[in-house]
């Protein structure tokens, strides 16, 4: 692996270098609150050890897409937008590029989403561990390393008593596109850089899974308990980094429709309302049970990952104050009781 | 090497996406709908309370499918939304889909004419089981707009090539009112065929009225079939299926030969939306037909 050293300068005038190709999205901070943002200037830039309040899945699935344009003359698709480099990302929201990844692919569903790859396949990603956890935060418990994450492409490290930055390029096929730094380059393993390591612990990775039977969680589980303070806001779905459920809105314009994908939320009313009047989820307590087992069980089954990356921006964001972490370690109390118990009954 | 190659035009953006996909090709991109057009629009029920009508629809492309697949049809400027398939597999030219004025879209569908452009995407979903049934009698069982999506598969297995590989065939096909039986044209051919019973109920007496009254679920007991030979194959609203699957059960059907098809709210058609999922199961995939086994493991979020 090959890693730059080089000055916060030196950064900061090879990020500049890019723009011409590039979209550049980084950490920035906008009246007090940093956040994922489309970088200008370098000098934007700020790579403080704070999360940014919304993840940055919309780069890969913005909240609106215009996905088809039908008209008399044809089914016309809008081009492919720019490539786009991230910047800073915490090993949280790299961990849900990974979720989003497998939720779009064949492997869920035998389909795969053109839209969602043909930005991700142009997609650089580079990563930025957190230094301190934060309020609300729950990385650990997921098992994930808040400290660093091989699925990015590149990864920094910062000095910041002596203002250096550190860059770990991990996918060599970026080593080119990086030597746009001025910087020294330093083999991994020379005694100027630390290890950079992934300090997981294998056998918590699957700690929060919900592994029970589909129907006794619906009946026996006090859902309403976690869910009577909703509001109904959807808050949580929209800042949340892997929530990825959307809607079709079509909108004429002179003879031209645009279908455009329009990101949805699973904790509203309409969201599964059947044109007949018929709602399968009728209720706030069967919408928050379907947040909490999507994350925790479904998404689990179909793709082998548990769709949570512990952040914590739901927690922090509710009004009503629902606690997703509570409400499963509620729920795994509970199974792993009943288990127990059960197998009480049959000795 | 990695010094002498540092020169900022030593890179360029396309070298790093690994495939530039047309997306304006269906094959590559599976929300690419196909320009239809409307050949006929028959107008099913003549009741106040509910219009059903069918649309009878030339693909610009022919859509191939297999009996309890549907499609998302595109009413253009209004919006997309899944249906059924309501016609023969084997006509691959033209496409039935039997529809009720009940919604945003098919309120506009249903101001559309004959002449007028739709847009189709598809066919989604899973089949009914046609293979294994083989052998076996096959009771029908449908209410109200529940007959279309079974449509396809009683015709497939009318077909004078398929309808000695089954046995007895029912149908038993409920609406609310002698105004509100859809496909009434077929009746009497689908009766004729060899095997075959057809009975209509409606939910409540009229004059001359000479079929039956009330709910499938109150009157299969009273019919007789082999029990121990059927396949039932039902679909109506849920909570016909519910009870119905329940006598068929009591009637001792195994689980495992009573079939239905679900509806559900459903944007993609293709696993990615979320919103059609019973458990961790997405019906626009995993189904929409399913058999009661199947059913009674998932919950009832349906």
């Amino acid at each position: 692996m090959i890693i730059l050293k080089m000055s916060r300068s030196a950064f900061h005038d090879g990020i500049g270098k890019l723009f011409g190709d590039y979209r550049v999205v980084a950490p920035s901070r906008i009246n007090g609150t940093l956040d994922y943002t489309d970088i200008v200037d370098p000098a934007q830039i700020d790579l403080s050890d704070e999360l940014p309040y919304k993840s940055p899945k919309e780069i890969l699935f913005p909240r609106v897409e215009t996905i088809l344009r039908i008209s008399d003359d044809g089914i016309d698709v809008p081009d492919t937008p720019k490539p786009t480099i991230l910047i800073g990302v915490k090993p949280c929201d790299i961990t849900a590029i990974n979720v989003m990844d497998k939720v779009f692919s064949k492997e869920n569903n035998k389909f795969s989403d053109p839209y969602y790859f043909r930005r991700r396949e142009s997609l650089i990603v580079i990563g930025m561990g957190c230094v301190h956890k934060k309020p609300g935060c729950f990385c650990d418990e997921l098992g994930i390393d808040m400290t660093f994450s091989d699925y990015s492409d590149a990864f920094i490290s910062i000095d910041n008593d002596n203002n250096i930055v550190f860059l770990y390029i991990l996918d060599e096929k970026y080593e080119s596109l990086f030597s746009i730094f001025d910087a020294q380059v330093l083999e991994s393993g020379s005694p100027e850089v630390s290890e950079i390591n992934s300090r997981v612990n294998e056998s918590t990775t699957k700690n929060l899974r919900i592994d029970a039977d589909e129907k006794e969680l619906f009946e026996e589980i006090p859902w309403e308990l976690y869910s009577e303070s909703c509001l109904e806001c959807g808050i949580c779905t929209y800042i949340c980094p892997t929530c990825h459920c959307f809607e079709f809105r079509d909108v004429e314009d002179c003879g031209v429709t645009c279908r455009n994908r329009c990101w949805d939320s699973c904790m509203y009313p309409s969201f599964t309302l059947h044109a007949s009047g018929h709602n399968p989820r009728a209720t706030q307590r069967e919408r928050f049970r379907q947040r909490v087992l999507h994350k925790y069980m479904y998404v689990p089954k179909n793709c082998s990952v548990i769709a949570c990356t512990g952040c914590g921006r739901c927690i922090r964001a509710c009004p009503g104050g629902l606690n997703i972490l509570r409400a499963v370690q509620d729920i795994l109390d509970r199974t792993i009781f009943s288990k127990v118990s059960k197998a009480e009954e049959c000795v | 090497m990695f010094e002498a190659e540092r020169n900022p035009n030593n890179y360029n953006a396309s070298s790093v996406t690994t495939e530039t996909k047309d997306l304006g090709c269906a094959c590559l991109n599976p929300y690419i709908p196909i320009k239809t057009k409307i050949l006929d629009i028959i107008q099913e029920t003549t009741s106040d309370s509910q219009d059903v009508k069918t649309f009878i629809l030339s693909p610009a492309k022919p859509i191939s499918f297999e009996p309890g697949q549907f499609v998302e049809l595109t009413v253009s400027g209004v919006g997309e939304a899944p249906f059924g398939f309501a016609s023969s597999p084997i006509v691959e030219d033209t496409i039935q889909l039997c529809i009720k004025r009940t919604g945003y879209v098919t309120d506009n569908l249903h101001r559309l004419r004959p002449g007028d452009i739709v847009y189709l995407r598809g066919p989604y979903g899973n089949s009914f089981p046609i293979k294994e049934m083989e052998g076996h009698d096959i009771f029908y069982v449908a209410g109200g707009l529940g007959l279309a999506p079974l449509r396809p598969m009683i015709e497939l297995i009318f077909l004078p090539e398929n309808r000695q590989k089954y046995g007895n065939i029912k149908m038993l096909l409920a609406a609310r009112s002698t105004k509100d039986f859809l496909f009434k044209y077929d009746y009497e051919r689908w009766s004729n065929y060899p095997d075959t019973d057809l009975l209509l109920t409606i939910d409540n007496p009229e004059p001359e009225w000479d079929g039956l009254v009330g709910f499938p679920n109150n009157l299969v007991h009273d019919i007789s079939f082999d029990i121990q030979n059927t396949y039932a194959v039902l679909c109506g609203p849920p909570v016909m299926i519910k009870a119905l699957s329940d006598a068929f059960v009591k009637m001792g059907i195994p689980k495992n030969r009573i079939y239905t098809t679900l509806e559900m709210r459903m944007t993609c058609g293709i696993g990615k939306c979320g919103k059609c999922n019973i458990g961790h199961k997405y019906v626009c995939v995993d189904g929409p037909v399913f058999s009661m086994e199947e059913l009674d493991n998932m919950p009832g979020e349906y």
